[in-house]
């Protein structure tokens, strides 16, 4: 009796040790994080900071920097950007002169900062334009800097990692900057095929002092037939810029195409929005029609086809 | 008793790594509404609407609305008008050290490592890359030139680079939002030298919300037999920026 107590007191104690032994083995392999070696990945938000503010007047905004890789160091610098194209990318103005000349308007810590493995940093940005500022736009991309160096005594290139979120700010003592908008293009082909489909293309310019946003929606009539409404996507249009509008569906970014697998007839569209939802409406309307071709030019074929066929066999 | 100490242990170690997990809440003056983050001075929620002798408060918080707090001289908006969340714009670069091992004379050697871009909003990103300077041995300033490829390429403009007797260095791409004119795996271009003055060149870029997206960036070099020995090194930039 005494043997058999001991065997089980052992088998449960060997017991008690397997639960600890594999516990400890499912929290360590399933719930860390991975990180592959030398692999440097960072995260930032917001993305996108839009500000209207009065010369003179001040205002702090967090950025939150977020190291998901190997631990490593970073610097932070505001650059000035202008628009690089029509899709809303940028174009940095890194030479020294244009990064000092808005240096007095941003008070951050640009000391190397460490980051560990999941470990975060917000960056506390106080901004303020000085009083003498001229009303109108100004943009910047917030920078973070991988600190890299490239010394290891091998053949090598170092890969440098920098992630950016964008500013918007416009200096205006009234808070209300004029906004000046082109409908630059409004398009689509003027006939398709009924098989192929179709976009519609919608470019805006902006000529004003501050940066909008366009909402509202492209309304297609089929003309004896259904319509379908299109909505615009809010993207931003940057003051002495051009920029594609995309449509939008729920959250998700869209092509302006219209739905369908086979049209037929005539298109109406009609492109109808407010700068920022107030204000006057801006419209255009343009036509497409769609119409069977190459279901018609294969009958013609075949009739042809078939006219030569029976012609030779009567001969 | 002592049986189930064991036990109580790994309970209590699993308590305590669920809960190391837990994300830090940041304290901030803000709300959040269901199109995005408002930021603003000393602002009660319960209060009505604040006004200042500057502007005319309009705020409206609700499904559709692009509502906007001012006070105090200025007015901020944080993410984008038409996504629910702020979400994070991430950036990932593996095996940041590219190492081609021991160069040897008309045989190519090349490497690899990937980028990886999440972008929750704004219509897209880009990521644009340049290098500090052609490889170089830091003591003597000897550079491994720039590629010319088979016949011809540029920092902006891809060629065929398949000759062993083609020397330099370049990159290729391969994968998710690349730019067109790598038309396959054997064109490369140059990399934008800074220490030339040439501006960065797009190397991923998209215009849509998207998740993980992935290329893959392929090193060569290829030296002929009268480059000088050393260690050549350099630094390549990479810059991802969200869209506005």
């Amino acid at each position: 009796m005494q043997k058999f107590k001991s065997k089980i007191k052992s088998s449960f104690n060997f017991f008690n040790f397997l639960i600890v032994f594999f516990t400890f083995y499912f929290l360590l392999f399933t719930f860390s994080d991975k990180v592959a070696a030398q692999e440097v990945s960072l995260s930032i938000s917001p993305p996108l900071t839009e500000i209207v503010i009065q010369p003179g007047k001040s205002l702090n905004q967090t950025i939150t920097v977020r190291n998901d890789g190997v631990p490593v160091t970073v610097v932070a610098k505001i650059v000035p950007f202008v628009p690089l194209d029509t899709n809303g990318h940028v174009e940095l103005i890194e030479d020294q002169n244009s990064i000092d000349a808005f240096s007095s308007w941003f008070y951050f810590d640009q000391r190397p900062t460490s980051l560990g493995v999941n470990e975060r940093h917000d960056f506390i940005i106080k901004i303020t334009p000085p009083d003498s500022t001229e009303q109108r736009d100004y943009y910047f991309t917030f920078l973070v800097e991988v600190q890299a160096n490239n010394n290891i005594g091998v053949n090598n290139s170092e890969s440098q990692a920098r992630i950016g979120a964008n500013i918007l700010l416009t200096a205006t003592k009234d808070g209300n900057p004029q906004k000046n908008v082109s409908i630059v293009k409004f398009s689509a082909p003027k006939l398709v095929d009924s098989f192929t489909g179709f976009s519609y293309q919608v470019i805006l310019g902006n000529s004003g002092s501050g940066f909008f946003k366009p909402v509202g929606k492209i309304t297609v009539d089929q003309i004896f037939g259904t319509t379908t409404t299109l909505n615009l996507a809010p993207l931003n249009v940057l003051v002495g810029g051009e920029r594609e509008i995309t449509c939008l569906e729920g959250q998700e970014i869209i092509s302006c195409a219209l739905p369908g697998k086979f049209l037929i007839g005539i298109y109406r569209a009609n492109l109808s929005f407010t700068v920022d939802g107030v204000g006057e409406s801006y419209e255009k309307q343009i036509y497409t029609i769609a119409f069977p071709f190459t279901v018609l030019l294969g009958l013609i074929t075949i009739t042809i086809t078939y006219s030569i066929i029976r012609r030779l066999n009567a001969n | 008793m002592a049986k189930f100490i064991p036990a109580f242990f790994v309970l209590s170690l699993f308590a305590l790594r669920s809960s190391l997990f837990v994300a830090p809440v940041l304290a901030q003056a803000e709300i959040n509404s269901p199109n995005y983050i408002i930021q603003m001075p000393n602002l009660n929620s319960g209060a009505g609407l604040p006004t200042s002798s500057n502007y005319k408060v309009s705020s409206t918080i609700g499904q559709n609305a692009a509502g906007l707090f001012s006070s105090a001289g200025f007015r901020v908006k944080s993410g984008f008008q038409y996504i629910y969340s702020i979400i994070p714009f991430s950036f990932t670069v593996s095996s940041t050290s590219i190492n081609f091992g021991h160069l040897v004379a008309l045989t190519p050697s090349t490497a690899t490592n990937t980028l990886t871009v999440s972008s929750g909003g704004a219509g897209g990103y880009q990521v644009k890359a340049s290098e500090n300077n052609p490889l170089k041995i830091g003591s003597t300033g000897t550079t491994i030139a720039d590629t010319s490829c088979d016949s011809t390429c540029s920092e902006t403009t891809a060629g065929v680079w398949t000759s062993s007797s083609r020397y330099g260095f370049g990159f290729n791409m391969s994968g998710d939002d690349i730019p067109a004119d790598f038309t396959n795996s054997t064109y490369y271009r140059q990399f934008a030298d800074r220490a030339s003055a040439e501006s960065p060149q797009v190397v991923m870029s998209s215009i849509y919300v998207g998740t993980n997206r992935q290329s893959t960036v392929t090193y060569k070099v290829n030296i002929s037999g009268v480059q000088q020995s050393g260690i050549y090194n350099n630094i390549i930039t990479y810059t991802a920026i969200p869209s506005y």
